[in-house]
């Protein structure tokens, strides 16, 4: 009668789970799926939460991605500022001079940014537990920190969208977040 | 009677003496601190002592238990999985910890330097401070605090909005950015990228099953996994590998140096009693040689040994004369009488010229001098023993033998004697032309000649050191003053020196006052900040205006001036992650070079012109030291020769010319022959054996006659002693091959020429005559 129950109760939770791809097939689909991107452009908004600050910084840009190139993130209002990131040079900013200055971290946040556009999760993978479920409509992905040396500055990274990414949630390890909402205004793939 | 009691005592007390020698020998091994692999045992101790120990407190606190390995493959995705297979088969080893690898240094600063992060400025954030309006420094924040990576800083936006203090210690650590941290940190270097494994070895790296833990599994590792590249770093893989070489050295040259004589003797005297009093010899030199080099020394280098096993080939010299004066009498006793003068003074200029390389400041070489006189006392003790005990018996067929040389070689030399004139010329010509070539060939004294490691396993190491950075302790300022803080002071002046020179960065040089800025540049910094950042119309009063925010909570300059960071009271913890910290004393401090960068000479210059500052260039420093050393011992070689020359022209008159001149073509040929790329201090020591062994010849040859006997003697001793030399002469140890090589040449130079010149001096020898009887 016990074995009965436990098999009904496991049929149940069975059928209650999310219709869609199973959590650790996700990310090998969807990096095959965006591995065929060859150039994203758009936009973005941006709000920061800061917590000595009582109210959000709010911001937006736009921002281009090539694949043999890497990331450009030009942000417009309320200051201008461009971040380049490449697969060669890390992640860099771009100062009044036009010269490069490379960031703290700067190839953890290139493994990042490189990562989420062109869905090499094999690679961020070595850094992060990845999870996540949904479909090509739909689908949601966490990047939570393998190493002590990196939840020692995030916490976790959420990653949503559907053909290509259209939202990241950044929770750093003191508190502080951000929002990135992304609107693809242009796109090529392999073989257009 | 009396004879026989005489020889009974001397049997039984060489019995008791090398029991003695094999029980303390026995002990001294068996307590495990006997020998040592240790390279720095074959240098010449500093003459800086205070730098000296200075830079010794890196090893004192445990920097050379530590090592470094950085592993590639060409297939990134399985890397990671390798470096971590590699790192958990290292952990696994009891004698090795690999947590090393997981700290964060950054994370771990961050906690201590915490209450000083207002007070100590980057020198890019100093400057920006000194120099940008506040406008400007607050538009600069306003844009990193919208930017998405603008919370990747080592304290939060709020403690440190201007990140201060994060900006500090990233300069401290200007190369932390390069690294992605995962499981395991990854440097990208080209189209490489390096997965780091830093490990520490519970006990020093001298300790063989530390040396033995890592290799092995390193080198099952790279077996199992030939495409993945590694790279190694680390004190325990040249000590490894140092006594890896040492080991296969000593058994290859006493393996080949054994076989020669076995063959040497079966082939001659085909008799097991010759067997067994070469066995004899060889065993009581050794044991007497190794007995008084641990007396002598605490421990002996491994290399010594290796140079020691021609000591196999030296030895028997003696037991070959001995055993041919045997063949012929049929008497023992005979025999021993016969060969004594020429063993003593053959054995006396042997030693002599050993006994000098004790004036050489190298403990490497003392140790082979030690090694090597007391094995050589040992052979003539057994020999002298022999001469009681022996019972040999006279073997028909070893007449053939004595006829080899008047037979076939005698009337060769003899037709090549007829042109004296034309010889004694084109000696003098050639001799002439030896000098003018070996003066032109120039000084070698790179201190690398004294170097154990493979090029291989240096090549690896620099790789490795140039990739993570770090000090180079060969080359530094050193900054002296009255006190520590006034040391910090001037180390900071040159630091700003270098810094206006704009060299590259990061700064070519490293300091302790990175980390611990003096008290009087944190406090100018600490006002910078109060003025700059948070005083009225500062930065952040025109960051809140434009944030339309009252920063409540960041309005204010936290805290006061704190004055307890001085060198004196940073906790080895932290100092632990910025070694050259250590490198620093009350009253001086040493700022080394980062691996791989240089100093201008004109910066070096101006550097040097600043009180208390002096450039040491280690390298420069040896190399000048042998360079020294060399000019020293020729000039004692010089000197030995001058004396050798008047003794014997005055004890053997024209026989001592001869004698001369057998001695000095084998040293002028092996020389020519040898220092190709320049003479080098050890190709100067070599020649002091040469010097030796050629007297050995000659001087037997003038005792005893230049016959069959004595000739059939001098080839069997010079030929074991030539395969020693020769095997020696392939080691990858610089200094063993120059030795090998030098006196390989010399010894077959020797004996090619030795009987020419007698024959060109045309000296009376009896013994001739009864070759000739013989015959």
């Amino acid at each position: 009668m016990r074995t009965g129950l436990w098999w009904a109760w496991l049929w149940l939770l069975l059928c209650a789970a999310p219709a869609g791809v199973a959590a650790e097939e996700l990310p090998q689909q969807l990096a095959s799926r965006l591995a065929k991107t060859e150039m994203l452009t758009g936009t973005f908004e941006q709000s920061r939460h800061i917590s000595a600050l009582e109210i959000p910084l709010q911001s937006s840009g736009e921002f281009s991605y090539l694949r043999e190139q890497g990331v450009v993130w030009h942000t417009l209002a309320p200051a201008s500022s461009e971040l380049r990131i490449t697969p060669e040079q890390g992640a860099s900013a771009v100062d009044a001079g036009g010269e490069l200055r490379q960031l703290p971290s700067s190839e953890l946040v290139a493994e990042i940014f490189l990562g989420m556009f062109s869905g090499n999760f094999e690679r961020l993978q070595q850094y992060f537990l990845l999870t996540g479920g949904g479909d090509e409509t739909g689908w949601s992905l966490s990047l939570r920190p393998r190493s002590a040396r990196v939840a020692d500055q995030l916490d976790e990274i959420v990653i949503e969208g559907g053909k290509y990414v259209r939202r990241v949630h950044i929770r750093e390890a003191n508190g502080d977040s951000s929002e990135l909402t992304l609107t693809v205004l242009e796109s090529s793939e392999r073989g257009d | 009677m009396t004879t026989a009691l005489a020889r009974g005592t001397i049997v039984a007390a060489w019995a008791v003496i090398l029991l003695l020698a094999a029980g303390y020998s026995g002990w001294r091994t068996n307590e495990g601190s006997a020998f040592e692999s240790n390279i720095l045992g074959l240098m010449p101790e500093r003459t800086d002592a205070g730098d000296s120990q200075a830079l010794g407190t890196l090893a004192q606190a445990g920097f050379d238990r530590q090592f470094v390995i950085m592993l590639s493959h060409p297939d990134p995705d399985s890397a990671a999985g390798l470096a971590a297979t590699l790192r958990d088969r290292l952990a696994a080893q009891p004698s090795i910890d690999m947590a090393l690898g997981q700290r964060n240094p950054l994370a771990e600063l961050r906690e201590f330097f915490r209450p000083y992060r207002h007070q100590l400025l980057a020198p890019a954030t100093r400057d920006a401070l000194a120099n940008q309006h506040p406008q400007s420094l607050a538009d600069a924040l306003l844009q990193e605090l919208h930017s998405p990576l603008g919370g990747m800083r080592l304290y939060p936006v709020a403690e440190d909005p201007f990140n201060l203090g994060g900006a500090w210690l990233q300069s401290l650590f200007p190369d932390a950015g390069r690294f992605t941290d995962g499981d395991l940190p990854v440097l990208k270097q080209g189209d490489s990228r390096w997965w780091l494994l830093r490990g520490e070895l519970a006990d020093s790296p001298f300790d063989a099953s530390s040396q033995m833990a890592v290799a092995d599994t390193l080198a099952l590792f790279t077996e199992a996994h030939p495409d993945a590249r590694v790279l190694r770093s680390g004190l325990v893989f040249h000590v490894e590998e140092a006594a890896r070489t040492a080991r296969f050295e000593i058994s290859t040259v006493g393996a080949g140096s054994l076989l020669g004589i076995l063959v040497l003797v079966i082939g001659v005297f085909r008799s097991p009693q010759a067997l067994l009093a070469i066995g004899f010899t060889l065993l009581g030199s050794t044991l007497i040689a190794l007995a008084v080099s641990l007396a002598v020394f605490e421990r002996v280098h491994l290399v010594t040994l290796a140079f020691g096993t021609t000591l196999l080939g030296l030895a028997v010299d003696y037991c070959f004369h001995f055993l041919v004066r045997q063949q012929l009498s049929g008497n023992a006793g005979l025999a021993g009488r016969l060969i004594r003068r020429g063993v003593l003074f053959s054995a006396g200029s042997s030693m002599g010229a050993y006994l000098l390389q004790l004036f050489s400041p190298l403990p490497g070489l003392q140790q082979f001098a030690v090694f090597m006189v007391a094995g050589l006392a040992g052979a003539c003790g057994s020999v002298a023993v022999l001469a009681c005990l022996y019972r040999g018996p006279q073997r028909a067929g070893f007449e053939r033998w004595l006829l080899l040389y008047p037979r076939y070689l005698a009337p060769g030399y003899l037709r090549l004697a007829r042109y004296r004139r034309a010889w004694f010329a084109g000696l003098a010509v050639a001799v002439s032309l030896l000098i003018l070539y070996l003066a032109g060939q120039g000084g070698r004294d790179d201190i690398r000649l004294l170097n154990t490691s493979s090029e291989q396993l240096l090549d690896t190491e620099h790789r490795v050191r140039a990739m993570l950075g770090g000090p180079d302790s060969q080359r530094y300022l050193r900054v002296s003053g009255s006190s520590a803080q006034q040391v910090l002071e001037r180390s900071e002046r040159l630091l700003d020196t270098v810094r206006a020179a704009a060299v590259g960065t990061p700064a070519p040089l490293l300091a302790a006052a990175q980390m611990v800025p003096s008290l009087a540049r944190q406090r100018l910094d600490y006002e910078l900040v109060a003025a700059r950042l948070y005083g009225p119309g500062g930065a952040l009063e025109r960051l809140c205006a434009a944030l339309a925010s009252d920063c409540a909570k960041w309005r204010t300059l936290p805290g006061d001036f704190a004055a307890g960071l001085t060198p004196e009271r940073l906790p080895e913890r932290v100092a632990d992650l910025f070694p050259v910290v250590q490198l620093s004393g009350a009253d001086y401090s040493l700022m080394p070079l980062r691996q791989d960068r240089e100093l201008p000479p004109s910066l070096r210059t101006a550097l040097e012109r600043e009180p208390g500052v002096s450039y040491v260039d280690e390298v420069a420093g040896l190399t000048a030291t042998l360079a020294a050393l060399r000019g020293e011992v020729s000039l004692l070689l010089g000197c030995f020769l001058a004396l050798f020359a008047v003794g014997s022209l005055l004890l053997l008159r024209r026989r001592g010319l001869l004698l001369l001149s057998c001695v000095l073509v084998p040293m002028l040929v092996s020389l020519a022959l040898s220092a190709g790329g320049g003479v080098s201090l050890f190709h100067v020591m070599a020649l002091l054996l040469v010097l030796g062994l050629a007297v050995d010849t000659a001087v037997f040859y003038l005792e005893l006659g230049l016959d069959g006997d004595s000739w059939l003697a001098s080839t069997l001793a010079t030929m074991t002693s030539i395969l020693a030399f020769g095997l020696l002469s392939l080691s990858r140890v610089p200094v063993l091959h120059y030795f090998g090589t030098v006196v390989f040449a010399g010894l077959l130079c020797s004996w090619l020429a030795t009987p020419l010149l007698f024959k060109l001096w045309g000296l009376p020898s009896p013994v001739t005559r009864q070759d000739a009887d013989r015959d």
